[in-house]
């Protein structure tokens, strides 16, 4: 007996268009990974303290200006170098440095960034793994670059909201609050640098994260993984520099080497008080050799989660 | 008077807002049962009252004239196999089954035997020695199955048994729980799979939006539904002459002629009237009957009649 | 069966599923990181005492960071495991006590971490006994030949001892009233703790790790007074800060023990 054919046109309209070979594949995926990461709004509260940050250092910063400005307060009449306006104008003019408050920023807002990154991050390929998700992906046409970058937006985007987000607004209020453009047109270095110092912050931490995540079947495991190891690194470099009385030993430290080349980038001697002295080949090598591992770390695991079944 | 196998009283249970079950009046007296209802109906929330998981929010639940929750002494009755298919990844097959039987309260020598002789009932003879990480799905559930069976339960409550098995595990299944029935085990199943459930046993609970819906045979709750017309397919040669009698019959609904002049769709709402008359209208009339056939006496056409 | 039958089933069974997975590696690791780093100080250039190495290496990493960790990491385990993989129902729907349950397999999660904290423990005094004072290895701290009466061997296994005790039952505890124990955990140890040893006053006596350094200050080799920080705290004395800890382990064990008889877990499918 043969089987009639039938149709369902009733169901079904014929795609009359052409599939569009969409390369940026890991947007949707980023997308997707931001709307389900926002559900959950009570994480939102790590976002406070570097709120509140911004806050006072984008004072501090308007202040300078503010207080410099104070020299020659009303202009074409004839002011007192020495009178007490004038001279706080002299001392903010100074002591505050746009790229310190800058550079304070970051080191102070360090452990936020960190924990934003791991909270967000951490259960990006540990879930997966665990809910066999990566399964539905790896079905789709998607590349393990898509896929990577896909997770790496996510916590990427959450991170710069920490970071990234701030330090542009601590430029911002210099730029309008410096008489006459001057941060930008004496200054205006520190505005990429702070950039690159920003993204390469958020790289590491969020490299290292994400590839403690690709090594776990669940978010609590890597949540401690990812914390542990920024702890554990920090700890180990702080005793040895005290045991040692070195401080090269901080270079093994995450933090330690990012506070070294951020006193490099804006070339600073001291960090929040603190001498920077250490090698900064060495730190710039540390981060980028992170990144680098990390990043292999992460790339060898997803490969290996395509075999699994 | 025998204690009936499972006694609800206004239960209930909610999740905060969400409501799980809904002042619930059921009384089951034993044997197979079928747990049936769409998702969301409310049968895992029942499911985990009767293995004891959770308390009712309001109510009284009694399984086996005891009160489930963390009791002891209902546990040694009680043999559970859950919906999902998570096992101890680090133990073998033998090892999990054996480890809950000794849970049991199985000697350790019994509980090495007893594990064995369960995993053979459920077809895992080859499969023993292997850690459960590697199982498949249909390995997963035979093994959930053994442990629930191996300290020899009076009430044995499986949470879609039939899940992740191919067509022939899904009959050695059912012929095991048909097994297990004819020994006198209680067995309640849940399923959201009307067909699975109807291979097993013909009673069934019917629960929708956490309510009770319906409790009985099958046929018996058919017969409830007066407002739908039972419906028949009779083939015969002579169908336009045995569709004038049938509209005789004062219980017809509508009788239709299909259009090849050889098959009858009769709806009546007196089944019985239908069943008394129809020998005498073949005797007289020998329109040449080939067949007849209930269309919505299944599980299926119930639950539609009784969802809708 | 029997209480006794039935807690050493539990606590073998959950043993056997510690040490199966590839993660007690990554434990073992963690519990050994002291040791590498005397290692590592063993060969660098600058003359470091024995004494020196092994008192700050077990009072700044082994106790507050270690210890803790593997605690966390193997209390957490009692629990959080199944709730999440949602096998418990196997265990809760077996005619046992779930009190025993719970006891046994806390026991099960202290075995593992005692044996992690005295495993780092033992290897961090043999690394630090190699770390030599010019040629000659200094004799204070070598676990073998001056074991146990040298004031450093005693108080670092001690505190490797009690630390996993407490720190198991506390996050056991932890894990029987919360879904999400390991941020708890994480939280209180790495936020809580280390906020509140730091606080002058008694402020310190509300954590563990005050009662685990009053058990290491008390009897211990002079060695210990120079580490920084060490000077300006009091500490109370040992024997009491041991059955201080032991109490507060037995108390949160009983309170685990408590809340786990009418807990409800709810598996959402």
């Amino acid at each position: 007996m043969s089987q009639q054919a039938s149709t369902h046109t009733e169901i079904y309209r014929a795609y009359e268009g052409a599939a569009s070979a969409r390369r940026w594949r890991c947007l949707p995926l980023a997308r997707a990974g931001l709307a389900r990461a926002f559900r959950r709004k009570l994480a939102l509260i790590l976002f406070a303290p570097p709120l509140i940050a911004t806050a006072i250092f984008s004072f501090v910063v308007y202040s300078k200006f503010a207080l410099e400005a104070g020299l020659n307060p009303t202009p074409g009449v004839d002011s007192d170098a020495r009178s007490p306006a004038a001279l706080m104008g002299t001392m903010a003019s100074n002591m505050i440095q746009v790229k310190e408050q800058i550079v304070g920023f970051h080191l102070a807002m360090n452990l936020f960034v960190l924990l934003t990154v791991i909270w967000y991050g951490a259960g990006l390929f540990a879930d997966d793994r665990r809910e066999k998700s990566h399964l539905l992906y790896f079905a789709r046409p998607m590349s393990r670059l898509d896929y990577v970058l896909g997770k790496w937006l996510v916590v990427l985007a959450f991170g710069s909201v920490a970071t990234v987000v701030p330090g542009v607004v601590i430029c911002t209020v210099a730029s309008f609050a410096s008489p006459d453009w001057s941060f930008v047109r004496e200054e205006g270095d520190v505005i990429w640098k702070m950039l690159v110092f920003s993204v390469l912050s958020l790289l590491t931490f969020s490299s290292i994260t994400l590839a403690v995540s690709s090594l776990c079947q669940r978010k609590s495991h890597a949540l401690a993984g990812s914390l542990g190891f920024f702890l554990l690194m920090q700890g180990v470099a702080a005793l040895l520099w005290s045991l040692q009385r070195d401080r090269s030993w901080l270079v093994l430290s995450p933090f330690g080497s990012l506070r070294r080349v951020a006193a490099g980038l804006f070339d600073l001697n001291r960090t929040l008080g603190m001498r920077t002295d250490w090698s900064l080949s060495g730190s710039w090598a540390m981060v980028l050799g992170l990144i680098l591992v990390s990043s292999l770390i992460m790339f060898w695991r997803v490969r290996a989660m395509e075999r699994e079944g | 008077m025998s204690v009936p196998l499972l006694e609800a009283r206004g239960l209930s249970r909610w999740y905060g807002p969400v409501v799980g079950l809904n002042d619930l009046d059921l009384t089951v007296e034993g044997g197979i049962v079928g747990l049936l209802g769409p998702n969301g109906a409310g049968k895992s929330t029942l499911l985990k009252l009767i293995a004891g998981e959770i308390r009712p929010s309001r109510g009284s639940l009694r399984v086996l004239g005891h009160e489930p929750f963390a009791n002891r002494d209902y546990f040694r009755l009680l043999g559970f196999s859950p919906q999902q298919d998570a096992l101890y990844d680090e133990l073998t097959a033998r090892e999990f089954v054996e480890f809950l039987a000794r849970l049991s309260g199985l000697r350790p020598r019994t509980a090495r035997i007893e594990a064995e002789r369960a995993l053979a009932r459920v077809g895992m003879s080859d499969a023993l020695d292997r850690p459960t990480r590697g199982f498949s799905k249909g390995m997963r559930q035979r093994t959930k199955l053994a442990a629930a069976l191996v300290h020899q339960p009076r009430l044995l409550v499986v949470d879609e048994p039939l899940t992740g098995l191919d067509p022939l595990g899904r009959r050695e299944l059912v012929a095991l729980i048909q097994e297990l029935g004819a020994e006198g085990v209680h067995i309640l199943i849940s399923s959201h799979v009307l067909h699975e459930i109807e291979s097993v046993t013909e009673n069934i609970v019917l629960l929708h939006r956490s309510r009770l819906l319906a409790q009985g045979r099958v046929a018996e709750i058919r017969a409830l539904l007066n407002r739908y017309p039972h419906r028949y397919e009779l083939r015969a040669r002579s169908a336009r002459l045995l569709a004038g009698a049938l509209l005789s019959l004062p219980g017809t609904h509508s009788v239709r002629v299909s259009r090849d002049e050889g098959g009858l769709s009769l709806e009546t709402f007196q089944p019985a009237e239908l069943e008394r008359e129809l020998p005498r209208f073949l005797a007289e009339l020998r329109p040449g009957l080939e067949s007849i056939e209930g269309t919505d006496v299944g599980l299926d056409a119930v639950f539609d009649y009784l969802v809708s | 069966m029997n209480g006794f039958a039935l807690g050493f089933l539990l606590w073998r069974t959950h043993l056997v599923r510690s040490f199966a997975p590839r993660r007690i590696w990554l434990l073992a690791a963690l519990a050994l990181v002291p040791a590498l780093i005397a290692a590592i100080l063993s060969l660098s250039a600058r003359r470091i005492t024995s004494p020196e190495a092994v008192t700050n290496l077990a009072w700044f990493l082994q106790l507050q960071l270690v210890v803790p960790l593997v605690g966390l990491l193997a209390g957490i385990g009692v629990l959080a495991r199944e709730v999440e993989d949602r096998t418990l129902t196997y265990l809760f729907t077996r005619p046992i006590s779930r009190v025993a349950v719970f006891l046994g397999r806390t026991a099960g999660a202290f075995s593992v971490a005692l044996l992690l904290n005295l495993l780092g423990s033992l290897a961090l005094l043999v690394a630090a006994g190699g770390i030599r004072l010019g040629k000659t290895p200094d004799p204070t701290v070598f676990p073998l030949a001056v074991f146990p009466h040298d004031g450093v061997s005693i108080p670092i296994l001690g505190a490797a001892v009690l630390g996993s005790l407490v720190y198991t039952a506390l996050f056991a505890c932890v894990s029987v009233f919360t879904r999400h124990p390991m941020i708890v955990g994480l939280v209180y140890t790495f936020a809580i703790e280390s906020f509140l040893s730091n606080l002058p006053g008694a402020n310190q006596s509300l954590t563990l790790q005050y009662w685990l350094r009053s058990w290491i200050a008390d009897d211990g080799h002079p060695i210990w007074r120079r580490i920084e920080g060490f000077a300006g705290a009091t500490y109370a004395d040992g024997p009491v800060a041991a059955l201080r800890v032991l109490v507060i382990a037995l108390l949160l064990l009983g309170i685990g023990a408590w809340r786990i008889r009418r807990k409800e877990f709810v598996f959402t499918s």
